[in-house]
């Protein structure tokens, strides 16, 4: 980046809207995506209702909502709201939360860059998200409703045949759009991180949570791009009358439905990695520096990553083991995706090492990451019974595969965005958030959402078929009945939960203390900055002396932490006060 | 090759030069991803048909054969063209001839490329016909649309190109620098858009 | 588990949901759940190589449980033990010594060989000696030894055809049923599935199986019942296959060796009702009519891609 800084721009639509300043539009992404994790979960709680409370109608919403069937989810309706409840909590929250959001405010801040490398495509990409939302919301309003197939979209459910409303193609347009936001995101990131890391900071000088965001970029660049391809020919099936996922009976001049699960899914299995490296990463910083100890093995984590970036595309077989694919195939997936406990086992380990003989801080960021190493944990172990083919025969498609992907890319990522939102907030927003009420939001989250994605694994494992707004068409599945509603009880007071963070994030915002510029004592170049950080972030580009977990370090005596851009021949150069 | 700066004797490229090959790179390989989607599918339900092209299909008529023939050598000429129009720094209206001589071909692509759907159009043979139609429309369709991609972006530097060449004012260095970026990016599009036809090509006419 | 078996009595679920602030109309009762014991476990197994499942499960949850509990007590005593106290230091230890890295990978290998070793070993050996292990009926044309039936999965009901007397599929004397899956007890059985629209996955949860009926091919599926599983039992689809999705069951019977040959013996009458069945299933679902014709069934694939 050269020398000279740009003025900043003054009209508010320069400033606010059509803004190039990455911090703006990580704070457009997260709002946006604030706003999807709302819509999604009340989706979450009027589904979870139904199951349980059969006939009753949701308290005010359904009699708002759908006051055609007396306030109940009618069963078609309950197929749209798992269907859009999935697509929006994957491509409408988490992603522009973690991805979109923090990735773009921490990527350039962590670096020591003024900006992302492509500004303009920064924007372009929000904008292109935008569109992808307005489609999405707008295919709840076409005649037909809303796609409702199941955020997987199998085809021939997916055909015109079987959804002939135009729910469907938004969907698709959605996922177009949404795939050009990432892609542009995607070629920012991994160049910005190329090219424009301050002088002194190599690969291993980043801090985990951009080694997270940069390898989720790498798989969104890759991957994303074989969802766009698979749904190109889905809309051509639509729309031209083509046959590339047709069946070849029934007097259909055939290709194969079974085409769409392949590219769904090598798409499929590196998202879900896609969602949980950037909170990954995020947690193993804030780990080290919420117990004042340097992250324990910080390049074996850092090549676990990568190791799993590169299984991450190997592996999506296991998704399809009950299609008729060739057992040899299948046998070949179930081996490479148990060696995924590999690296997954080293994070762990390294966590565990990195929190013990600390002299850890309960602040609520540090809450939430130790839930979220809980929650995957949990998460992670239940994968186990579904790699693996023989156990995955039964537990296929049942609320045990429900309850594995909530733990690890729901409930996991859920701790990890409110791990970051309550960690820079003060940074991005130049106000603390309230502790006392984020510790009670973290208890009052951790206990209901442990025991809602638990007691999925045991209905699951108890037989329960995923997709049933009821469970009284069948016998078998009576006696689960009380702890379905159970499961409910606790997700309605995870969802209650959530309005203290609600209130906390807008009281802090407007109301809450001003933030010293390191409130946490954290070594990382964002904390050198003033809260928030000016337009164009350093007046000069830091060098970098230091990596970005020293804490505890014995030369420096009279505080805990270092940071990255203090010269050890020179000491107090440029501290957190520097400007 | 492209340069830095237009004045500079030897050629540095400008930060932002880079960052945009870089960014240009990342972009191509993600694009790639979609056409090597397209053929993995294809072969997926390639391999799956008992006999290929179905038995119910008749053979692709000679002409349409020659057009893609031709459109090879179009497409592997452009690009030679294209390298020349490059080869050297961007301050002689030369390069201007020879991205005029890369869209002609490119053109010339097109137009057939719009023969060989009429020619398969007139006997009766369209896109919903069956599995085999939908591919052969979509890979050529899908390669197509990203010829006429290129020959717009040719045009959005030509004045850029006119610029650095010396005709009319003279560019600031910041906005030499841009304008090479943008052609040289466009150029890195074709030359992918060529690679992508020869594979187009392969997978639809050899297997 | 025991600790779960008590129902959740309804005051218990309505204060919840008034805590939550969600539940604020007045007057609404939370519909208690039709009193059937809970269960926690799956359905009785009834075949063969269920307990090859149920074991595996347990086996897993075992070693997992370690990890989870040592991880957890991990946690737990770092929050309480290691809590910040003021004016310490924490042990300045980056663990990035080649002896850590070794370390932490030899760590990492044990918990592969040591937990996903024998998962993945008895995975194996169960899907190629058992759950896979289809019989063969290549030079079997009567069902004496493997009882062969055919599968046409549609929105939302199953389909079955036994091959009746003479031994041959697609015949006038097969035997066909609309959600009525009978199968002589102790007898192996295999199926030849497919689907007429949309993908399902034909699930018995009692025999720990499933394998999806896609449109357009024929996969297959087997299991054999134990010689005490004499009862009624369910069949259900556990993939998504349209809004009525949850709804499509079929019941599933085995009988005894005499209450099997008299039912196969009446086969021209149970075709018929599966006629007359049809037609009442069509008129539930109106939609259905349209697209639906009806003649169907195949003649038996000894060789099956799968
Ligand atoms: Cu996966
Ligand atoms: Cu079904």
């Amino acid at each position: 980046m050269d020398d000279h800084i740009h003025p900043e721009p003054t009209s508010f639509i320069s400033k606010y809207i059509f803004s190039h300043d990455h911090k703006v539009i990580a704070k457009q992404f997260i709002f946006l995506g604030l706003f999807g994790l709302l819509f999604g979960g009340v989706m979450a709680m009027i589904i979870r209702w139904t199951i349980a409370y059969p006939g009753e109608p949701f308290p005010v919403l359904g009699k708002l909502l759908f006051s055609d069937t007396n306030g109940l989810l009618s069963n078609d309706r309950y197929a749209m709201f798992f269907t859009m409840h999935g697509t929006i909590m994957i491509f409408f929250a988490i992603t522009p939360i973690l991805i979109g959001g923090f990735g773009n405010f921490t990527i350039p801040l962590m670096i020591g860059a003024r900006d992302m490398a492509f500004p303009t495509l920064n924007m372009l990409s929000f904008w292109a998200y935008f569109v992808s939302v307005l489609f999405l919301a707008g295919s709840f309003f076409v005649p037909g409703g809303a796609s409702a197939g199941g955020w997987v979209a199998y085809p021939p459910l997916a055909s015109t045949q079987f959804q002939a409303g135009w729910g469907h193609t938004f969907w698709l347009f959605a996922i177009y759009f949404v795939g050009a936001s990432s892609t542009m995101g995607a070629i920012n990131y991994i160049t910005t991180v190329i090219r424009l890391r301050a002088p002194g900071m190599g690969w291993f000088d980043m801090p985990l949570t951009i080694w997270g965001l940069w390898l989720t970029a790498v798989l969104n660049a890759l991957f994303l791009p074989v969802l766009t391809g698979g749904a190109i020919l889905m809309i051509l099936d639509r729309v031209a009358g083509t046959h590339f996922y047709t069946a070849a009976s029934l007097g259909q001049k055939g290709g194969d439905p079974i085409l769409w699960q392949h590219l769904f899914w090598i798409f499929g299995h590196p998202e879900v990695y896609i969602l949980i490296l950037p909170a990954w990463g995020i947690v193993s910083d804030l780990l080290s520096f919420f117990s004042r100890k340097p992250a324990f093995g910080y390049r074996v984590t850092a090549c676990a990553m990568i190791a799993i970036t590169i299984l991450s595309a190997l592996v999506y077989g296991h998704h399809m083991f009950t299609t008729g694919m060739s057992p040899m195939l299948s046998e070949s997936f179930q081996i490479l995706t148990m060696i995924i406990s590999i690296p997954a086992a080293i994070f762990f380990e390294n966590w565990l090492h990195t929190i013990w003989h600390g002299q850890i801080r309960l602040a609520t960021p540090m809450l939430f990451s130790l839930g979220l190493v809980f929650v995957f944990g949990l998460g992670g172990l239940s994968g186990l019974y579904l790699g693996s083919i023989a156990t995955d025969l039964y537990l296929h498609d049942t609320y045990f595969v429900v309850g594995h992907f909530h733990l690890t890319m729901a409930a996991a990522v859920l701790f990890g965005s409110f791990a970051a939102i309550y960690f820079w907030f003060p940074k991005m927003f130049g106000r603390m958030m309230n502790d006392t009420l984020g510790k009670i939001h973290f208890w009052l989250s951790v206990v209901p959402l442990t025991a809602v994605f638990v007691g999925m694994l045991i209905v699951g494992y108890a037989g329960h078929h995923r997709r049933t707004p009821s469970l009284q068409a069948y016998e078998y599945l009576k006696p689960l009945q009380q702890m379905n509603v159970w499961i409910t009880v606790a997700a309605l007071s995870l969802g209650a939960a959530q309005v203290l963070f609600i209130i906390n994030f807008f009281m802090s915002l407007f109301a809450g203390p001003k933030a010293p510029n390191n409130p946490w004592g954290v070594g990382t170049l964002e904390w050198m900055l003033p809260s928030p950080p000016k337009y164009y972030n350093f007046e000069k580009i830091p060098n970098i002396y230091y990596g970005p977990h020293e804490y505890g370090n014995p030369s420096v005596k009279d505080r805990d932490w270092v940071g990255q851009w203090e010269d050890p021949k020179n000491p107090g150069s440029g501290g957190p006060n520097a400007h | 090759m492209i340069a830095g700066t237009v004045d500079s004797k030897r050629v540095a490229l400008a930060p932002r030069a880079i960052d945009a090959r870089i960014g240009m790179m990342l972009f191509l390989a993600s694009w790639g991803m979609v056409f090597l989607t397209l053929f993995f599918s294809y072969a997926v339900l390639r391999f799956q048909a008992p006999v290929w092209p179905p038995a119910d299909v008749p053979p692709l008529p000679t002409n349409v054969k020659i057009f893609a023939w031709t459109n090879t050598i179009l497409m592997i000429v452009s690009s030679v063209f294209l390298k020349n129009a490059f080869g050297r720094r961007l301050n002689s209206p030369r390069s201007i001839v020879f991205v005029g001589a890369t869209m002609l071909c490119g053109l010339v692509f097109l137009f057939l490329q719009i023969e060989t759907w009429l020619e398969l159009w007139r006997p009766g043979m369209y896109m919903s016909d069956g599995t085999y139609q939908s591919l052969f429309y979509l890979l050529t369709g899908f390669h197509a649309l990203h010829v006429a991609a290129g020959l717009l972006l040719f045009i959005w530097t030509l004045p850029g190109l006119r610029a650095l060449a010396g005709i009319g004012p003279r560019p600031t260095a910041d906005r030499a620098i841009h304008y090479e970026v943008r052609a040289y990016s466009v150029s890195m599009f074709w030359h992918f858009v060529d690679v992508a036809w020869l594979a187009t090509f392969a997978v639809v006419y050899f297997t | 588990m025991r600790l779960l078996k008590f129902a959740p009595p309804a005051y218990l679920t309505k204060y919840a949901a008034w805590l939550t602030g969600i539940y604020l109309a007045f007057g609404h009762g939370i519909v208690s759940a039709e009193q059937v014991p809970a269960r926690y476990t799956p359905p009785t197994d009834i075949s063969v190589d269920g307990h090859l499942f149920d074991s595996l499960f347990i086996l897993v949850t075992w070693m997992i449980l370690g990890l989870f509990v040592a991880m957890t007590a991990i946690l737990i005593y770092s929050m309480i033990a290691f809590r910040q106290k003021p004016g310490k230091r924490a042990v300045y230890e980056k663990g990035d010594s080649k002896k850590d890295a070794v370390k932490s990978v030899a760590f990492a290998i044990a918990i592969f060989l040591g937990v996903d070793g024998p998962l993945l070993g008895f995975s194996h050996r169960d899907v190629i000696d058992n759950f896979w292990n289809f019989p063969n009926t290549k030079e079997i044309d009567n069902d004496k030894d493997v009882l062969r039936v055919e599968v046409l999965a549609q929105q939302w009901a199953w389909n079955f055809r036994y091959a009746g007397k003479d031994g041959k599929f697609n015949t006038a004397d097969d035997i066909v049923t609309l959600n009525d899956f009978r199968v002589p007890v102790g007898r192996k059985v295999l199926l030849q599935l497919t689907s007429k629209d949309v993908i399902h996955s034909m699930f018995l949860p009692n025999c720990r199986i499933k394998r999806d009926a896609n449109p357009g091919e024929i996969t297959r599926m087997w299991f054999q019942t134990k010689n005490d599983a004499v009862g009624d039992y369910q069949i259900a689809c556990a993939q998504m296959c349209g809004y009525a999705h949850y709804l499509m069951q079929g019941s599933f019977k085995v009988l005894s060796e005499q209450q099997w040959t008299d039912w196969y013996g009446e086969s021209a009458r149970i075709s018929e009702n599966w006629a007359t069945a049809q037609n009442e299933f069509e008129g539930k679902h109106a939609e259905l009519k349209a697209r639906n014709n009806y003649s169907w069934g195949w003649e038996w694939k000894s060789q099956p891609p799968q």
